[in-house]
């Protein structure tokens, strides 16, 4: 049928009967937030009350709710390799795992979401820190500045330099992270990062390690209507304790920093909607000031992997339910046995968790998962032998062993309409 | 409470429900498949289904239909005791499997309406709050409408473009990726 031949049956109808509807509001709750982005994106085009629709923040709340948790793997050349160099794109990819099946082994594949130059000639350095919460991922970079990506919709945003940190520019470590949060009591996406007016280590007339810092905390307010650049870091109370470089936990209701409190690790929670600090426990055991990166959150909740005797770690669930200054509880939810020499002490984060299995990525590089049932670990995929990224001008990135490595940043993604400047 | 027979079947005929259309026509259906409406669980959990449950916003043509729906759905949600892991290895599932293909073919058949009917399939599903068949329903308009243009989208659901030519310039400016 040609598109002229339809559009007449089309009038056929119209004229025959009234053409059925589905109300605005089920439109605009049920079917709308079931469309790909792209078709969501394209039809802002159609009228006012679906461009509002769109703009309004519902479509994506609701759309949130329906979109099965997903990976995203942001490639970046290992810094040890060039610590200076920088690129003046990032690329972030959507990780397929293949369900094993019979006698296939699973198998990995990456496939392009979005690979943008950076906004304004900027450059970013090849470490980074990402974190991501409901689609928008914050890509914190060794030299400061913090740019925010939705890969789905294509906004990359750079935020305006925060306040420089004296520790940064001293350490040999990688990027200080930013989180990213969903501050529900004011509507709004936040990015928080910390810094410090002044650190040094020295030894005290004993012999031991002290650390002289002044730590300040800021957070900048995401969607603030004329573009994210209108907007500015704000500086909040100053945290109790030093944090360390690892990357923080960022759920609904607080981000939470792995910091140092007089010799004992602790976290330290920015409740999002007081803007206060409060000093929670770590998981028993943790370990959560040094420079590896093993926290995460998923769907809410907060992981931790504490790594034991150098050949396993151990996984820790905390809830974080209800409002207020709820502690949380932690409970070990399963031991990983990686044998010996399996792992760097770079990097165990859980990305995706069903209740029956939980997946790890391992110091940049390779996918385990982990089956409740039979309680055992297996190799998903080895990133660096593995995955093949094809650019947007259709060459190939991949590891080859010794010129380029990579490190294969996989991070925990739900595909979203989420604004970052927010279009008002 | 209707009983029957032997103490096996006794578990499995467990009471029925009535359901009244809008055209008075009436449905006995299981408790199992009407719970599948949550709007029915409730008025069942209150105590007001006796004497028939009146349904004055879906006809019987329509009614036949969600219920046949809640029928197939309702056996499914009986079998469907060890949940599938969505990244998972595979044997344990095979059951399962064999299982959700047959109910993905039923869904499929079951959508082959006109648009009217889908329509009102909708407005019913979100009356009695099927979750399953809502989500069916308003996925396969989402399908249908995904790959079209906006003036497609004007034509199909009769609406009048009200955005100014520099409004609708605009939008096509900050995000012509989604028109390519």
């Amino acid at each position: 049928m040609t598109s002229s031949e339809r559009r007449s049956e089309e009038k056929r109808r119209r004229i025959g009967a009234p053409p059925a509807a589905i109300p605005d509001d089920l439109l605009f709750t049920e079917v709308l937030p079931r469309l790909p982005i792209k078709s969501l994106v394209r039809f802002r085009s159609v009228c006012r009350a679906w461009r509002d629709a769109v703009d309004g923040g519902a479509v994506a709340r609701r759309r949130l709710e329906l979109t099965p948790p997903a990976m995203l793997v942001i490639p970046r050349e290992d810094w040890h390799t060039n610590l200076a160099e920088r690129s003046s794109e990032l690329s972030f990819y959507r990780l397929l795992l293949a369900a094993a099946d019979g006698w296939a082994p699973p198998t990995a594949a990456a496939e392009l979401v979005l690979e943008e130059a950076l906004p304004g000639g900027a450059t970013v350095t090849h470490e980074v820190v990402p974190t991501h919460c409901d689609g928008l991922v914050a890509v914190a970079t060794r030299a400061g500045v913090v740019f925010v990506c939705n890969p789905a919709t294509r906004e990359l945003v750079a935020l305006p330099q925060g306040t420089p940190s004296a520790r940064d520019d001293a350490c040999a470590w990688g990027a200080l992270p930013a989180a990213v949060a969903y501050d529900a009591s004011r509507g709004s996406y936040v990015v928080a990062r910390y810094f410090y007016r002044e650190f040094q280590e020295t030894k005290d007339a004993n012999g031991n390690f002290v650390q002289l810092y002044d730590i300040g905390h800021e957070v900048f307010t995401l969607g603030s209507g004329a573009g994210a650049a209108a907007g500015g870091w704000e500086v909040t109370s100053d945290p109790p304790h030093p944090i360390a470089f690892t990357r923080p936990f960022c759920t609904r209701e607080a981000i939470y920093w792995c910091a140092h409190a007089d010799g004992e690790d602790a976290l330290v929670r920015f409740d999002l909607r007081d803007r206060a600090f409060d000093v929670v426990p770590p998981p028993p055991g943790a370990d959560v000031y040094s420079g590896e990166q093993h926290v995460a959150e998923l769907e809410g909740k907060l992981y931790y992997a504490d790594y034991v005797d150098g050949t396993g770690v151990d996984v820790w669930v905390a809830d974080e339910v209800g409002v207020g200054r709820r502690r949380p509880e932690w409970t070990l939810r399963c031991r990983l046995d990686f044998g010996y020499g399996a792992l760097c002490g770079e990097a165990v984060l859980p990305v995706a968790d069903d209740g029956e299995e939980i997946l790890v990525a391992v110091d940049y590089r390779k996918l385990y998962r982990y089956s409740e049932r039979t309680k055992s670990l297996s190799l998903v995929v080895d990133m660096a032998k593995e995955l093949v990224y094809e650019r947007e001008d259709g060459s190939l990135m991949y590891d080859d062993g010794d010129g380029k490595l990579f490190k294969h940043h996989v991070v925990p993604y739900v595909e979203s309409l989420v604004s970052i400047r927010g279009r008002q | 409470m209707a009983s029957a027979g032997s103490g096996d079947e006794k578990a499995a005929a467990a009471a029925m429900i009535t359901l009244i259309s809008s055209d008075n026509e009436k449905f006995e259906v299981t408790e199992a498949t009407a719970t599948l409406s949550q709007t029915i669980r409730h008025m069942i959990e209150d105590g007001c289904t006796d004497g028939g449950v009146p349904l004055p916003n879906v006809t019987s043509k329509i009614l036949a239909r969600v219920i046949e729906y809640c029928k197939k759905h309702a056996t499914a949600a009986a079998g469907e005791e060890g949940s599938s892991s969505s990244f998972s290895d595979a044997a344990f599932l095979e059951v399962d499997r064999a299982f959700l293909e047959e109910l993905e073919e039923f869904d499929d058949a079951f959508l082959e309406v006109d648009r009217a009917t889908l329509f009102d399939l909708i407005l019913a599903a979100n009356y009695l709050d099927i979750k399953g068949l809502l989500n069916l329903t308003c996925q396969k308009v989402a399908d249908s409408v995904k790959g079209k243009t906006p003036e497609q989208i004007r034509e199909m659901y009769n609406i009048v473009n009200d955005l100014t030519p520099e409004e609708e310039a605009e939008i096509r400016r900050e995000t012509q990726w989604a028109f390519e």
